[in-house]
């Protein structure tokens, strides 16, 4: 009987098309076993379980890419309490992601405060029972944060239980500052992986441009990712206007992305349908189908009022183009000398000069397949299993107990150093 | 299935489920023949009826369809038009008049539920094929998510084409707000005839069309016609998602952004040639008193004057570009003939990038009104050229040739040309 690998029957479990017959403390015996098969001592073997598990976005796959290679066995963990039932001699490292999920199901103030109450405990629980608690930082706040004073209250739970902080926008404290404090001492700073060799990316730029109806005198911006009403869209269709005059009405913006909620759709189709100058592609778009947006594009647009990481952003140094993105974004790409131009959050006149000048760049910089390769250099060396090597030795630092010289991690230096820790 | 009667305290009281009798009617085609005014609450199941046509002419069907929801709810139903000759077959690929979205849903009309108390009347339009004798619909739900009402007199109406509004801001007005997608098209059909036959830059009308009027509200009474037919197909594009529609919004920017900012071959538009025959234009002889090319017709073996003009005077300039190069010259006569401005701007485009010389003769067109596209019309060349920004669009390598003094003179009133650039004709 052939069976399939397990991180494919994983994901196939997921989606529901098979049930994995394993349950959580079965799957991490399975892990160890794997680990000492691939070569590592038991002593250095360590699992780490994630959570919440998210399938459509690659970033997960990407962070956890060289997870063997570097004496660790990744597996999402299905429930909170699927750690109980871990028997006391194993302990393993347990990877926060998107806590804000916990409010997914609750509808009132009170309630929420219930739920981020209940995670708190189960996460102290998780510690007491020699369980490491890892948590990743990706936003400021959840983007359509509902219960904005008990996620406040959650995230500084968490910022105080946890064993490790990892950020990727190295001014991360200092944004979150104003909400909730994070321990200097716990920070750990691996930036995002690029999505180099992660989505399909064998489409030219003239084949991609005449998929979405652009002709050679166009220049297109691209503002990409579901769509709702905090990535900005409707500001940039704002600074579409002026940029028209700037372009003699040449410029065209494709908006591409999952239908948000019906309210917002209708607004977004009643903003653009006088518009010939707005591509809309209301569909999810899937990772071979990515490129021809990304490859077609001269500037990809990250308008948003709010952000401290953006995968959209890094898709679009991938590729090699130019992007704008707001002021608190761009600490993530400080060491790129050219091609990511911020704007000042909600300022349209600042956007519309971002959008200008990365323009400029994609007319003056760019090869003929549409790449500026400044950029496309950047990425590479942000592959996603180079940063995934630097997550997993930093972190096995931190999990060691090794003296640590400074207060901050930063492998972000290390890559620009040769990619060495 | 019993007549349960929905007690609900917004009125939906009063729409009924189909009875036993009714599907027994349906599963005829024969349904509303004994009772044609009903309010039926909609379930699953389709429901038919067939007519007899009595006439070839547009026919139409009012309907209104209510929800409990408190939002229009777009394709809410829709309707399956068939027609059958008077055997009883069907007529396959029959134009219906009732235009979906696209392809093959094109038989399918779609209609909209509106919260109970706003219901309007919407229309389902017919227009019967030659040889149709029995048309037959199928009404269907398309949202299961919400409580739909329907209601109609279940009789076709003739159209009566000489009936309704005929000042065009009132016409405007009303058809806007009718949700009613045929006539919409036939007033856009409506607003292309009244465009055309209006000079652009003529002081009665407002507005220009393209991408600054893309999003202004029209307000005024005097509106020039494109720029309704701009905010009409705007609506259609927003209510039904419409393709046909949007492409007729794009040939109206595009002809507007040719109009407004000239017509440009690439987007470096001053130092890059990116079409064919780039390369080889320092092959070519450098001998300027040769013929050069006799530029006299349109070199695109199709033109469609309702196409997107942009890309038809790209290909267009591929084509002069290639002309060009077989004559072993670097000069370009353009002559009398058709897309007279058209062909001007795509051979000034490709002046402007190789330095070639482009002669002009005007002797027959300077007076004579000009085209371009279906919507935009000047009411001479000379019109368009004082509109135009000609200094920015002809340089030095560009010629004039005239008739005679007077037209020399007229020439010379557009600001930029100089004397030395007009000659006139031996």
């Amino acid at each position: 009987m052939i069976k399939a690998p397990g991180s494919i029957r994983r994901d196939m479990n997921q989606i529901g098309l098979m049930e994995d017959p394993r349950n959580f403390s079965e799957v991490c015996i399975d892990a160890m076993s794997a680990l000492v098969s691939h070569g590592h001592s038991f002593n250095d073997a360590r699992l780490l379980a994630y959570y919440p598990y998210v399938r459509q976005n690659p970033y997960q796959k990407m962070l956890y890419a060289s997870a063997f290679e570097n004496g660790f066995a990744v597996t999402p963990l299905p429930s909170l309490d699927a750690v109980d039932s871990l028997s006391d001699r194993m302990q393993i490292t347990l990877h926060y992601h998107w806590i804000h999920d916990i409010f997914k199901r609750v509808s009132r103030p009170r309630e929420a405060k219930k739920a981020a109450k209940a995670f708190v405990e189960q996460i102290i629980r998780q510690k007491e029972c020699g369980h490491r608690i890892l948590w990743t930082l990706h936003n400021v706040l959840s983007h359509s944060a509902a219960f904005t004073e008990e996620e406040v209250w959650l995230r500084q739970k968490m910022a105080d239980v946890s064993d490790v902080i990892h950020i990727m926008n190295p001014d991360t404290p200092k944004f979150v500052q104003t909400h909730y404090q994070l321990p200097a001492s716990k920070i750990m700073h691996i930036p995002h992986p690029s999505y180099t060799n992660v989505y399909g990316d064998y489409i030219s730029r003239a084949q991609a441009r005449l998929e979405l109806g652009l002709n050679e005198d166009n220049i297109a911006f691209l503002c990409f990712g579901s769509l709702v009403p905090y990535k900005g869209t409707r500001f940039f269709i704002q600074a579409l206007d002026q940029l028209q005059e700037r372009f003699q009405g040449r410029a065209r913006l494709i908006i591409a992305g999952s239908k948000g909620k019906a309210d917002f759709m209708e607004e977004l189709y009643h903003i653009i349908s006088g518009r010939s100058d707005i591509i809309l592609y209301t569909d999810h778009v899937d990772d071979q189908a990515l490129q021809i947006f990304f490859r077609a594009t001269d500037v990809v647009a990250c308008p948003y009022p709010v952000s401290l990481n953006s995968g959209v952003a890094m898709t679009a140094a991938t590729f090699g183009k130019p992007m704008i993105v707001p002021e608190m974004l761009l600490p993530s790409f400080d060491t790129l000398s050219t091609g990511a131009v911020s704007f000042k959050a909600g300022n349209l006149d600042s956007c519309v000069h971002a959008a200008n000048e990365a323009a400029n760049i994609a007319l003056c910089r760019a090869e003929a397949g549409g790449c500026v390769p400044e950029i496309a250099t950047w990425a590479e060396e942000r592959e996603s299993l180079n940063v995934s090597a630097n997550f997993f030795k930093a972190l096995r630092e931190f999990n060691g107990g090794l003296d640590v010289a400074n207060d901050t991690i930063c492998a972000s230096a290390a890559i620009n150093q040769g990619m060495t820790l | 299935m019993s007549q349960v009667v929905i007690d609900d305290e917004n009125g939906f009281a009063l729409y009924q489920p189909l009875s036993g009798f009714d599907q027994y009617l349906s599963a005829l085609g024969l349904f509303g023949l004994f009772k044609p005014r009903r309010k039926l609450l909609i379930e699953d199941q389709a429901f038919k009826c067939v007519f007899v046509l009595k006439t070839l002419k547009p026919q139409y069907l009012n309907i209104k369809i209510a929800t409990d929801g408190d939002q229009m709810v777009r394709e809410a139903m829709h309707v399956r038009v068939k027609y059958f000759n008077w055997r009883m077959r069907e007529i396959a690929g029959a134009h219906t008049f009732t235009r979906g979205r696209r392809g093959s849903r094109k038989r399918l009309s779609y209609f909209f539920a509106d919260p109970f108390e706003k219901v309007k009347r919407q229309r389902l339009w017919l227009k019967p094929p030659e040889g149709a004798k029995f048309v037959v619909l199928t009404f269907e739900r398309g949202d299961y998510g919400e409580r739909l009402g329907f209601s109609s007199k279940i009789k076709l109406k003739v159209f009566d084409e000489g009936a309704g509004v005929k000042d065009l801001n009132t016409a405007f007005q009303k058809i806007m707000v009718s949700r009613d997608r045929m006539r919409m098209t036939w007033f856009v059909d409506r607003l292309k005839n009244e465009a055309m036959s209006y000079y652009q830059g003529e002081a009665s009308y407002q507005g220009q069309a393209g991408y600054q009027g893309q999003t202004g509200e029209i307000t005024g009474q005097q509106v020039q016609p494109i720029a309704m037919a701009h905010k009409m197909l705007a609506n259609m594009v927003y209510l039904w998602h419409g393709v046909e529609e949007k492409r007729t919004m794009m040939v109206i920017d595009d002809i507007a952004q040719i109009a407004q900012n000239g017509f440009t071959l690439g987007r470096h538009s001053s130092n890059q040639l990116t079409l064919e025959g780039a390369d080889h234009i320092n092959d070519l002889p450098n001998d300027m008193t040769a013929a050069g090319f006799e530029y006299g017709t349109v070199l695109t073996p199709t033109w469609d004057r309702a196409g997107l003009m942009s890309s038809q005077m790209r290909l267009e300039a591929m084509h002069l570009m290639r002309a060009v190069k077989e004559t072993d010259g670097r000069k370009i006569t353009l002559r009398e003939g058709r897309q007279f401005l058209a062909r001007l701007m795509v051979a000034v485009a490709i002046v402007r990038q190789t330095g070639w010389q482009l002669v002009i003769d005007v002797s027959e067109t300077l007076l004579s009104e000009h085209a371009l596209g279906e919507w935009y019309r000047w009411r001479s060349l000379k019109d368009w050229l004082l509109q135009a920004d000609i200094e920015n669009i002809i340089d030095g390598n560009v010629h004039f040739l005239v008739r005679d003094h007077d037209q020399k003179k007229a020439l010379l009133e557009v600001a930029g040309l100089t004397k030395e650039q007009i000659n006139i004709h031996k």
